[in-house]
């Protein structure tokens, strides 16, 4: 019996003994570990306080330079660093502004070193002088750590199309369909940045393009820029021919699309007639022969257009029954703008005494007139 | 029986935890208002319960200088490891620092390192268990 309760005693302290051994194992054990990783983060700590500052102090901001492109203001921020880390840098930038955000992202690898640019794209109105931005960036060295500075600055510009002048145009003749316009231009360029883009012209009649022009600008910060541009437009006067006689007067819009800003604005253009004030003279008859006698008609005409005219006037001289009993010979005329215009047409009519109608064929290279004179 | 050796070293453990964990955040946060207010925002850099926070975790562990290899160890581990972890919690800002520049443009900066945070806390964490297991023994 006391055997046995020796026994179990025994076993007890046995298992006691075992139990103790165990736990000082796992206390021993944890002991390691926690020497371990104490010894791990603070190499990582020291690695990464070290990586930081090394590669801080390789940072070189350049000086920003801006451009306007068609629609945008490009800000390039040229920033030098080398990654002297251990670990790859992320570089996010957020833009918000006029309720846009852009995001750029870019990755600097361990070792690498170059200028990294941040480049901002604000899609703005420049007639504004300035944008406030919210700018964020978040400079991530993960997964350890990631820093986001962010400010709220304003970007102050002056006007870069400051005394913006389309100067008095010069008209001509194209082709047989269009007319070319010259179109002076000229600003200064205010603002700290440099244009380089196309300036373009549209011209609309009732919605409809009739005329387009484009050049493509590049003009530094401060700078006096005077250039024209051609404007090829649809002929006026070729859309109805009476419009020769009478002249015309459109309600046009023309749209200005200038790097950065569009300008619309409509503007009624008169078209003056091209044959203006049409004025036949007293006809002058001479005896020719038995049958026939010469007739001389005195016409006179001002383009008051600002295109020339060429072309032939001819004539037909009719009795009552619609039968030729004469003719106006070919004459040539080339008119130009604001001239005043006299000819004499020369032909020969039938001796016969009837009514006379007197048919005139104008021909043009926008057309052919027909007019009949009692 | 807690010899006088045990005594006077968990004295000095007090004082020495006393000074780097409650008095020099205190004086430090004073310093870094005084001089750096104008330029840096530090309002909420260092918490004001840091010190406090500071005292009783000096407190804890030399008591469990004192109270070594006896029953009560185990819970002074237990207490000086969740005190420790609270702590860092604390002083680090929860893993993320909000700094606010003045001059010369205006800047905040938000500076994040859960992740280095939490890799801190895994020795705390191992201490910890080792209070558990050294009071569970002790049982």
């Amino acid at each position: 019996m006391k055997i046995c309760i020796i026994l179990k005693k025994f076993k007890k302290e046995k298992n006691n003994i075992k139990k103790g051994i165990f736990i000082s194992k796992i206390l021993k054990a944890i002991k390691v570990f926690k020497i371990l990783s104490i010894f791990l983060v603070v190499i990582l700590i020291f690695l990464l306080i070290y990586g930081i500052f090394n590669t801080f102090l390789t940072i070189r901001v350049h000086n920003p330079s801006y451009n306007i492109n068609q629609s945008y203001l490009e800000i390039t921020v040229p920033i030098y660093l080398e990654n002297r880390g251990f670990l790859p840098i992320d570089i996010v930038t957020n833009l918000i502004y006029l309720n846009t955000t852009i995001m750029e992202k870019s990755t600097i690898p361990t070792g690498a070193s170059g200028i990294f640019p941040l480049k901002f794209l604000l899609k703005t109105d420049l007639l504004t002088k300035g944008v406030q931005v919210l700018a964020t960036i978040n400079i991530m060295i993960q997964p350890f750590l990631s820093t986001i500075i962010s400010t709220n600055m304003s970007i102050p510009w002056e006007m870069p199309y400051e005394d913006f002048r389309m100067g008095e145009p010069t008209i001509s003749i194209f082709n047989s369909t269009h007319i070319l316009i010259k179109m002076p231009i000229s600003f200064r360029n205010t603002s700290p940045f440099s244009i380089f883009g196309k300036l373009s012209i549209f011209v609309y009649d009732d919605g409809r393009i009739i005329g387009y022009g484009e050049r493509i600008i590049n003009v530094a910060p401060s700078i006096y820029y005077n250039t024209s541009i051609d404007l090829h437009i649809e002929n006026p006067w070729i859309k109805n021919l009476k419009y020769l006689i009478e002249g015309t007067s459109r309600n046009y819009t023309i749209s200005i699309n200038l790097p950065g800003i569009s300008i619309n604005h409509t503007q009624i253009v008169n078209w003056p007639p091209i044959i203006g004030s049409p004025t036949i003279g007293k006809a002058i008859l001479t005896p020719h022969n038995l049958t026939h006698s010469s007739i001389v008609i005195p016409l006179s005409f001002i383009n008051y257009a600002p295109i020339p005219i060429n072309g032939t006037i001819k004539g037909k001289f009719l009795d009552q029954g619609g039968n030729i009993i004469g003719e106006l010979y070919d004459t040539r005329f080339n008119v130009q703008p604001k001239e005043f215009c006299s000819l004499n047409m020369t032909g020969h009519l039938k001796n016969i005494e009837t009514k006379l109608r007197l048919i005139l064929i104008m021909e043009t290279p926008y057309g052919t007139i027909e007019g009949e004179i009692l | 029986m807690i010899s006088k050796r045990r005594i006077i070293a968990g004295i000095i453990t007090f004082i020495v935890l006393l000074i780097l964990l409650s008095y020099i955040p205190l004086r430090l946060k004073e310093v870094l208002i005084n001089y750096l207010d104008k330029y840096l925002s530090i309002s909420q850099f260092i918490s004001s319960i840091l010190p406090i926070i500071g005292v009783i975790l000096a407190v804890s562990i030399a008591l469990s200088v004192v109270l070594k290899k006896t029953k009560a160890y185990g819970l002074t581990i237990i207490i000086s490891s969740i005190l420790w972890i609270l702590y860092i919690y604390v002083a680090l800002n929860g893993g993320q620092i909000y700094l606010t520049i003045n001059y010369p443009y205006y800047f905040i900066i938000i500076i994040d390192f859960k992740f280095l945070m939490f890799m801190i806390f895994i020795p705390i964490l191992l201490d910890l268990i080792k209070g558990i297991i050294i009071a569970l023994k002790r049982k």
